[in-house]
């Protein structure tokens, strides 16, 4: 009888291939690692289910499945709940804690865009002297050449242009070797190489062509470094530099980096369009739907993020659970220290996965905002705007309208019989 | 301090209060209940608990460290030399005495003179809440008898499954009629203990996990 129910839910629920991958299989795992720790620390655990018989082993059995079933539909009823807290939405991170937090999140952020601003800084003054120090190799490659007597004592004196060698090698070692090479650093090679070209040396034309060819690489690895900085803020915390009007709460930095990941998506929807992703994500939802790649894409990324969002939770259960009975029990500090050390490193390693997976999901949703907005404002009835500026005020009355009840002023335009 | 470095110094804490914690009781259980303890200094040792006033020496050394409850067997023996610091007592005993038998009360190290006080006829086990004692005959292998000693670890099978695993030898207790009466004293937690009072009739047999060296 228990197992017929069992089977009826099994199939009911496994259809859902969201529900397997996102909410069965970390709780198979976590009873599996239950059970294996179990049957490690206390040997008779092994020798109670040899010493069962074929019947016992099978409602054993189907015990352990019905538990693993049962806490895979939990998982899947508290996913929102447990992605909240980690996002710090939740009371559970609050008072001190939670303003700790949050400034650790906001120095972070102060740091990236301190490192962005400098990053702005070189590469305007590389745009400034680059013309400059073209025109300062070209002049001293027009000097006429004239024999300098250094009154050779026929003992073998010191190269008087190795330092400027030096200078353009230790330029050229920071461009092969990937590194960022600043405007003093230039500035130097730059005058090496003058003065290579000044003297007639023999290598004076590859000098010049190595800092014609450092000045193009700062100014290319500058922009790639602001690049990466600048998406890496963007796809991280939810400000977006972009002025105007953009006091919006959610510009408001959470306490943890996946709540500043999550509200990403509001702060791009608003800073861009000025809709309110919060109050109209359901809608746009419906509409995503009708595209079965973008939808079956989105919900691929959620199910990655409940995943390792539901693993994470589980290795902290685990982990202070068996923390507990091992100090409460054991004799033996091993299994303890291989817990305590494991756990938290896979509980790291799961919410920095989470952090990613988020990423990615957000991502999608941007752009899933960027592409199926107009299908929306049809859905809704709505007339497509002729400009950005018309849309960001339609958007933003739309919000208002549907979220805060505040009236606006629209004609419907109906689609046609 | 940082959010970066608070969780690693909670880490740390937890880590050491955990080893702290489960080291101490180590060290408590292991001194409470070790049934093999192989120095003369260790809590129950022969040294320490006997009488010297009415001490005497039954004028053999033990050839090994023997923990309480050890079965003597003739093989634990070598007979003291006159020169031993016991000497004026040893000439008491008599030149050609058969080695005592009976249960030892204490430890000895190697090469420790036995007193007769040190031996009694029947072991006393100390029980442990956790793992109390279950007799089980030997009846069927004898050869265990000799084999097993205090502090010898055995699975416990009946027919072909187990019921206990890695069981300790508490003691190794043998009636009036020799080897074929001896049973062995395991400590068994509660599961195990009902499992092995269950009056199922099939064979029951030791196999031998660890030995005493």
């Amino acid at each position: 009888m228990l197992s017929a129910i069992v089977t009826a839910l099994q199939t009911s629920l496994t259809s859902s291939k969201a529900f397997l991958f996102a909410n069965l299989l970390p709780a198979l795992l976590f009873g599996a690692m239950n059970v294996a720790t179990a049957a490690l620390l206390w040997p008779e655990v092994g020798a109670w289910w040899v010493a069962l018989d074929t019947s016992q082993k099978t409602l054993a059995t189907t015990i352990g499945a019905s538990i693993t079933l049962g806490l895979a539909v939990l998982l899947s009823l508290l996913a929102t709940s447990m992605l909240e807290v980690l996002e710090g939405k939740r009371p559970m991170l609050r008072g001190a804690l939670r303003q700790w937090m949050t400034r650790y999140q906001t120095e972070k952020l102060e740091r990236i865009d301190k490192q962005l601003d400098q990053f702005s800084k070189v590469r305007r003054d590389i745009q400034e002297r680059t013309d400059e120090w073209i025109e300062k190799m070209r002049v001293a490659r027009k000097t006429p050449w004239t024999f300098v007597s250094t009154g050779s004592t026929g003992r073998s004196e010191p190269d008087p242009l190795e330092p400027s060698r030096e200078a353009i090698e230790s330029v050229r070692e920071l461009r092969v070797t990937g590194q960022p090479i600043g405007v003093d650093q230039l500035s130097t090679g730059v005058q090496a190489a003058v003065e290579l070209l000044e003297q007639h040396a023999p290598d004076r034309e590859g000098a010049q062509d190595e800092m014609l060819a450092a000045i193009d690489y700062a100014r290319d690895m500058n922009q790639f470094e602001r690049t990466r900085l600048y998406n890496a803020r963007q796809f991280n915390y939810p400000k977006v530099p972009l002025g105007g009007s953009s006091a919006q709460p959610a510009n408001v930095l959470a306490p943890t980096r996946l709540g500043n990941i999550g509200r990403t998506i509001q702060s791009y929807a608003i800073s861009r369009y000025q809709l309110s992703i919060d109050v109209l994500w359901t809608r746009l939802q419906h509409v995503i739907q009708k595209s079965d790649k973008d939808a079956a894409l989105l919900q691929d990324a959620k199910m990655q993020l409940d995943c390792c969002i539901g693993a994470w939770w589980l290795i902290v259960v685990y982990t202070i659970a068996w923390a507990l009975v091992l100090v409460w029990q054991s004799v033996n500090v091993v299994p303890f220290v291989i817990v305590w050390v494991a756990g938290p490193f896979l509980a790291l390693v799961s919410y920095r996965l989470a952090c990613e997976r988020y990423q990615v999901w957000a991502d999608l949703v941007r752009s899933a905002v960027d592409l199926f907005r107009f299908d929306l404002l049809r859905e809704l009835a709505l007339p497509l705007p002729p400009g950005i500026e018309e849309e960001r005020r339609l958007w933003n009355a739309v919000s208002q309208q549907t979220g805060y009840l505040e009236a606006m002023d629209a004609s419907y335009k109906h689609k046609g019989p | 301090m940082t959010v970066r470095v608070a969780p690693i110094v909670l880490w740390i804490v937890v880590l050491g209060a955990g080893v702290g914690i489960i080291a101490f009781r180590s060290h408590r259980t292991s001194a409470a209940t070790s049934p093999q303890s192989s120095t003369a200094t260790s809590n129950d040792s022969c040294r320490l608990l006997r009488d010297v006033k009415n001490s005497r020496t039954s004028g053999f050394r033990v050839r090994r460290a023997l923990g309480r409850n050890h079965r003597l067997l003739p093989d634990d023996f070598v007979r003291a030399k006159a020169e031993s610091a016991n000497a004026a007592k040893a000439k008491a005993a008599p030149a050609k005495a058969p080695p005592p038998s009976g249960y030892l009360r204490c430890s000895l190290a190697m090469n420790d003179e036995l007193d007769s006080s040190d031996v009694i006829a029947e072991p006393v086990v100390t029980t442990t809440l956790d793992r109390p004692p279950y007799l089980i005959s030997l009846r069927g292998q004898p050869a265990l008898a000799e084999l097993l000693d205090v502090g010898s670890r055995v699975d416990v099978w009946r027919g072909s499954k187990p019921i206990g695993l890695d069981l300790p030898i508490l003691a190794i207790w043998c009636g009036e009629s020799g080897i074929a009466s001896c049973s062995a004293a395991v400590g068994a937690p509660d599961s195990v203990w009902r499992q092995l009072a269950n009056s199922d009739t099939s064979t029951r047999r030791l196999i031998v996990r660890r030995l005493v060296p």
